[in-house]
């Protein structure tokens, strides 16, 4: 629950492929670069196996915002998974828009092992994105309950 | 009037024959229906009965989606329209039924009437007024000529569509989100459509339960805007989902969305070379990069 006049923290969820942005968020925590901590990370094998699904399903039950990030194109450890994935969300992305969820609360990059700097970057750009659009409302389930009920479950 | 009678009558005469020559086991086609104005599909097995198929601007339903429900070995004849045609090369192409089992009777189509407008003359359906596939793109025999077909008027579909891009995205969720509002989840637009043809669609998959029953805006939606991401770069346009939806739900409004982005991207226009693989089930390395950070 968000205490009235704190700032708004999103909270995001991040499809990371195992060999790339993964171990380039850990090389982040070792070299101590910092990202703001908004993120909570699932680890998939390959940016090709994030489904379509995944990234609604996160944001019908309360994400702010997803961020989904691999290998470079050409660097993918099954060699092609994110050419795949990259034809997959670029339709994906666009009908987003189009359909009028706002642009950003979905965001795409690609982040090697070794690019621990870029990875704390795109998480800080993520966030502040995220963080101009305010808590996401669209696609998220609320069901209406009244408000005495609401304020009991929070006593 | 003239020219259908004049197809209805070779289709009659060469399904006879194939037939009785024994070339296929069966033909699927369009019968009388019950109601004026309405066709059903009918199955035929022997040539006596070849005169039951019946030929004309209501032929709406898109036949191709009986053949997932006939996996025997026998060889099946099949009457298509030009957009029929087009699923057709998709379930090839996706290894779905075998090209040697179908001797495929292809009509030139000029298009199916709106049985919904309510104007007079009748129009055709949003899906036959861009049509360009009059002749179907893949056919052992062709019943018609193209040259009878009409100069087509500019579709409104365009106009729709560009109507719809122009309002802000907050209300573009808010008109999808009203449109979509009626939606009953019966599942006619899933099953009409030849394409959706999953053992398992993953609206009923219980593990993981994608969505729940019952319908919240938010479930409607993820249902809607996966079974679209679900037919892009293999939609083929056929309007089949729409005409079968019991609401009158403008499904096109994000079908055509995701089939002209996959025309733009990717340069494909699905189901019409059966070589080229569906385009998202292919890539280049060239793809376009800019969705990336
Ligand atoms: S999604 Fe609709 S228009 Fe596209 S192939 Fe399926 S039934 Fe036809
Ligand atoms: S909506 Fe998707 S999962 Fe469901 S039947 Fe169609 S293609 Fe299969
Ligand atoms: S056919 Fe119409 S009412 Fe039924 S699930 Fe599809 S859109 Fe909803
Ligand atoms: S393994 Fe990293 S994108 Fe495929």
């Amino acid at each position: 629950m968000m205490q009235p006049g704190a700032e708004f923290e999103p909270r995001l969820i991040a499809f990371l492929c195992n060999w790339c942005s993964y171990a380039g968020a850990d090389l982040a925590g070792i070299s101590r670069f910092q990202y703001p901590p908004n993120i909570r990370v699932i680890r998939v094998p390959c940016s090709g196996r994030v489904d379509p699904l995944f990234i609604l399903k996160s944001l019908q039950h309360g994400a702010d915002g997803v961020l989904v990030s691999g290998c470079h194109p050409g660097d993918c450890h099954y060699l092609t998974g994110n050419y795949y994935a990259r034809r997959k969300f670029i339709v994906l992305k666009r009908l987003l828009d189009y359909v009028g969820l706002e642009e950003n609360r979905v965001q795409f990059s690609w982040v090697s092992a070794a690019e621990g700097e870029k990875f704390s970057r795109v998480v800080a750009d993520a966030v502040e994105k995220i963080k101009a659009l305010g808590p996401a409302k669209r696609l998220v389930k609320t069901f209406s309950l009244p408000p005495e009920l609401i304020q009991a479950a929070h006593m | 009037m003239e020219l259908e009678n004049q197809i209805e009558h070779e289709l009659r005469e060469r399904a006879q024959q194939l037939l009785a020559e024994n070339v296929v086991d069966l033909i699927i086609g369009y019968g009388r229906g019950t109601l004026p104005n309405r066709v059903t599909p009918v199955f035929i097995r022997k040539p006596q009965d070849a005169n039951m198929l019946v030929w004309n601007n209501h032929c709406q339903l898109n036949l191709v989606s009986y053949l997932q429900r006939m996996q025997s070995s026998s060889k099946i004849g099949i009457v298509v329209k030009g957009c029929d045609a087009r699923s057709l090369v998709g379930l090839i192409k996706e290894k779905q039924i075998s090209r040697d089992r179908l001797h495929i009777i292809g009509i030139v189509c000029d298009g199916i009437l709106d049985t919904r407008a309510t104007g007079e003359p009748p129009i055709p359906y949003a899906s036959c007024q861009h049509c360009e596939v009059n002749v179907p793109p893949l056919y052992d025999i062709l019943i018609g000529s193209p040259d009878e077909i009409k100069p087509k008027k500019p579709s409104e579909l365009d106009a729709e569509l560009a109507a719809f891009e122009a309002l802000s995205p907050a209300e573009r969720w808010k008109a999808l989100e009203q449109e979509f509002s009626r939606c009953i989840r019966c599942y006619a637009c899933r099953n009409a459509c030849p394409l959706c043809y999953c053992e398992e669609c993953f609206v009923d998959q219980t593990q993981p339960k994608w969505i729940s029953e019952g319908t919240h805006p938010s479930d409607i939606m993820i249902y809607h805007l996966v079974r679209a991401l679900h037919s892009a770069g293999r939609c083929g346009e056929c309007g089949a989902c729409e005409r079968a939806c019991p609401m009158g739900i403008k499904l096109r409004l994000l079908t055509q969305k995701v089939s002209r982005d996959v025309a733009e991207l990717f340069q494909d226009k699905p189901g019409i070379d059966l070589e080229r693989p569906p385009a998202l089930h292919t890539f280049s390395t060239d793809d376009d990069n800019s969705t990336f950070l």
